[in-house]
C-alpha cells in the first residue's frame, strides 16, 4: 500500500525524469522505509512540484503568455490613443503621422518575406517592418548554432540530402570542432545496421582493422547500396581521427540507427520487406542509448526521417515516435539542398549576409511560408535550417571509378533485384560500376 | 575568473553529494547514507532532491554515471563518480568555507572580545 502510494507518487513527476530515476527511487524507498516514511513522502511531494514547476519549462510557458498579453495589450492601446488624439486635435500632421506609424506596423506583407517598401499616401515612401511579431532571421555560424542547439534539446538531427559533398565536409568540420566534442556523446547514423555496432565500435577506436570488415558498415544495411558515396567513409574516418586525440572517456561513439539485417537470410521481396520500418529502429537507438543514458547526440538521417510533422506520406517518422516519449527532445536541422526545402526557403536564400556554413532558427521569424497550400509552412517542420551553399551548387560525391568489387557488384544486383525488381543500383553507382 | 567560480557557491545538497562522492563511487542510496554519516544525521537527502541535484550535477559535468555496475546486485544500480572538474569545484568550495570560517572566528572572537572588557 505505501509502496504503491509511493510509486503514484513517482508516476507523477515529468515523463523524462521518472524513465530516468523511478527504479532508483523505489529501490531507495524499499531500503530508506524503516528510517521513517512521512520524510520520503515530503521529499517526493517536494520533487513533484520542483520537477514539474521548475524544471519541466512550464513557468516559461505561463511567464511568456502573461508577457506577451501585456505586451500586445499596451502596443493597442497606444495604436488607438495616438489615432484618437489626432482626430481629437484635428491636427493634420499628426493625424499623418499616426497613419504613417499605423501603415508601418501594419504595412501589407510585402513580396519578400523580410520586408519592402510601399507606396503610401501619394509620394510617401515607407519601408515595411516584417509581417506583424516577425523578426528577421540571424544566420550564425552552423557549428556554433548547433552546439549552442543542445543546450536547450539532447538531440539535434540533421535532415540530409544523401550523398552530398559539402554536407560530408560540414559533418567533418563539426566532428572536429572541441566544443561539439565536449557538447556531444553519441552520433546517430543511417548508413549502419545496428548488427555491426560492434564493428562500428571497434572502427571507431582506432582498432586496424581490414578494409573489408570495415566496408561491411555502410554495404550491409538494409538499403542498397546506399551509402557508397565517400562522404559517408570519409566522415567515419573523421571521427576516429577525432578520437585520437581524445580522453576515452570523452570518445565519440558512432550508433548504428538502422535495422539489424543479415543479406544471406535474405532471398526475396518479402524477406525484405520484413525488415520494416527503419524510422523504428532509428527512434529505438535515440531513446535507449541516447536519451535513457541522458546523452547528447547528433542524428544525421534522410531529410523525411526527421520531418517534425511526421514522414511525406503523413506517418510517423524518426522524430515523431521520439517526441511521443520524450517530448520536447528533438531539435531538427533541415539541410538546404535542392527540392522542397529549397523552394520554401528561397527568401533565406537572398539573405545579404549569408555565409556557408550557417544555421537560422525558424522560431519567430516569417522563413517558410509554402508556395503551395498543400505544404506545411517550414516551423512545423524543422526547428532550423541548415545552409551549406547555394542548392545548385551542391555536388555529389560519386564512389571513384572502378572502386567496387566485381564480387560486391554482383551482390549489389541481387538485392537490387531483391528490392526494386530491376539492378538499380547500377544506375546511381554509375561509373562506379562499370 | 576560474572556471569552477560559476559554480560558486554550492548549494548544501550539492555540497554534501560531491562531498561524499569525494570518498569514492557511490550508488544513489549510498549517497544518501554518506550524507547523513559526514553530517552526523543532521542533513538528509531524500531519493527526489538526491536525482535532481544529480541530474543537474551530471548536465555540469561534475559528476558522471560509471560505466561499471556491481555484478552483485540484482537489478545493478547506477554508480556515481565525481569528476576531475567536479573535485576542482568542491575544492574551490571548500577553500571559500574555510576563508568564511577564518572570518567568522575573528569577528566572533572580536565581539566575544568587546563583550567581556
Amino acid at each position: 500500500m505505501r509502496r504503491g502510494l509511493y510509486r503514484c507518487l513517482i508516476w507523477l513527476h515529468p515523463a523524462v525524469f521518472r524513465q530516468c530515476y523511478s527504479e532508483e527511487m523505489l529501490r531507495i524507498f524499499d531500503e530508506a522505509i524503516g528510517q521513517g516514511l512521512l520524510p520520503l513522502f515530503v521529499d517526493g511531494v517536494r520533487s513533484l512540484f520542483r520537477q514539474w514547476l521548475l524544471r519541466s519549462n512550464i513557468w516559461k510557458m505561463a511567464a511568456g503568455t502573461v508577457v506577451s498579453t501585456v505586451l500586445i495589450f499596451g502596443w493597442w492601446h497606444s495604436q488607438e490613443s495616438s489615432l484618437a488624439a489626432a482626430l481629437r486635435r484635428g491636427n493634420p500632421g499628426a493625424l499623418e503621422e499616426a497613419k504613417r506609424r499605423h501603415l508601418i506596423e501594419h504595412g501589407r506583407p510585402s513580396d519578400g518575406v523580410f520586408g519592402g517598401v510601399v507606396q503610401a499616401a501619394g509620394t510617401q515612401t515607407v519601408e515595411t517592418a516584417p509581417q506583424s511579431g516577425a523578426r528577421i532571421p540571424d544566420p550564425v555560424d552552423a557549428i556554433e548554432g548547433i552546439v549552442s542547439a543542445f543546450k536547450e534539446r539532447p538531440v539535434v538531427m540533421i535532415g540530409e540530402g544523401h550523398w552530398l559533398r559539402q554536407a560530408g565536409d560540414f559533418y567533418t568540420r563539426l566532428t572536429r570542432d572541441p566544443k561539439f566534442q565536449e557538447t556531444v556523446q553519441d552520433i546517430v547514423v543511417e548508413f549502419a545496421s545496428r548488427n555491426n555496432q560492434p564493428l562500428l565500435d571497434r572502427y571507431i577506436a582506432g582498432e586496424d582493422m581490414p578494409i573489408e570488415d570495415v566496408r561491411r558498415i555502410w554495404r550491409d544495411t538494409t538499403k542498397v547500396a546506399s551509402w557508397e558515396s565517400p562522404v559517408y567513409a570519409h566522415w567515419l574516418a573523421a571521427i576516429r581521427e577525432a578520437n585520437r586525440g581524445l580522453q576515452p572517456s570523452r570518445h565519440l561513439r558512432v550508433l548504428a540507427g538502422d535495422t539489424p539485417v543479415d543479406w544471406s537470410h535474405i532471398h526475396s521481396h518479402s524477406d525484405w520487406s520484413a525488415l520494416g520500418d527503419n524510422n523504428v529502429s532509428f527512434a529505438e537507438v535515440i531513446i535507449d542509448k541516447v536519451l535513457k543514458k541522458k546523452h547528447r547526440a547528433l542524428v544525421v538521417l534522410g531529410t523525411n526521417h526527421v520531418f517534425k510533422s511526421g514522414d511525406r506520406d503523413g506517418g510517423d517518422n524518426t522524430t515523431t515516435r521520439v517526441e511521443s516519449l520524450y517530448p520536447g527532445s528533438t531539435y531538427v536541422v533541415l539541410l538546404i539542398c535542392e527540392g522542397g526545402v529549397a523552394r520554401a526557403a528561397q527568401d533565406l536564400l537572398r539573405l545579404p549576409n549569408l555565409t556557408p556554413p550557417a544555421l537560422l532558427a525558424l522560431a519567430g521569424t516569417p522563413l517558410g511560408k509554402p508556395t503551395d497550400p498543400r505544404e506545411l509552412p517550414l516551423i512545423k517542420e524543422a526547428n532550423a535550417l541548415l545552409y551549406i551553399g547555394p542548392p545548385e551548387s551542391l555536388k555529389l560525391a560519386l564512389p571513384p571509378v572502378g572502386s567496387l568489387e566485381p564480387e560486391y557488384l554482383k551482390e549489389v544486383d541481387r538485392r537490387s533485384m531483391i528490392e526494386w525488381g530491376e539492378l538499380r543500383a547500377r544506375k546511381f553507382l554509375a561509373a562506379a560500376a562499370q | 575568473m576560474d572556471d569552477t567560480d560559476l559554480f560558486l557557491p554550492l548549494s548544501p545538497a550539492t555540497l554534501h553529494i560531491l562531498l561524499a562522492l569525494a570518498g569514492g563511487d557511490l550508488h544513489g542510496y549510498g549517497i544518501m547514507k554518506e550524507v547523513a554519516r559526514q553530517s552526523e544525521g543532521q542533513y538528509k537527502l531524500g531519493p527526489g532532491t538526491l536525482y535532481d541535484n544529480l541530474q543537474k550535477l551530471m548536465d555540469r559535468g561534475l559528476v558522471k554515471e560509471t560505466s561499471g555496475r556491481s555484478k552483485n546486485e540484482d537489478p545493478p544500480r547506477r554508480h556515481y563518480q565525481l569528476t576531475s572538474f567536479g573535485r576542482r569545484v568542491l575544492s574551490a568550495d571548500v577553500a571559500r568555507l574555510k576563508n568564511v570560517i577564518k572570518e567568522a572566528k575573528l569577528h566572533l572572537h572580536v565581539a566575544g572580545s568587546g563583550k567581556t572588557s
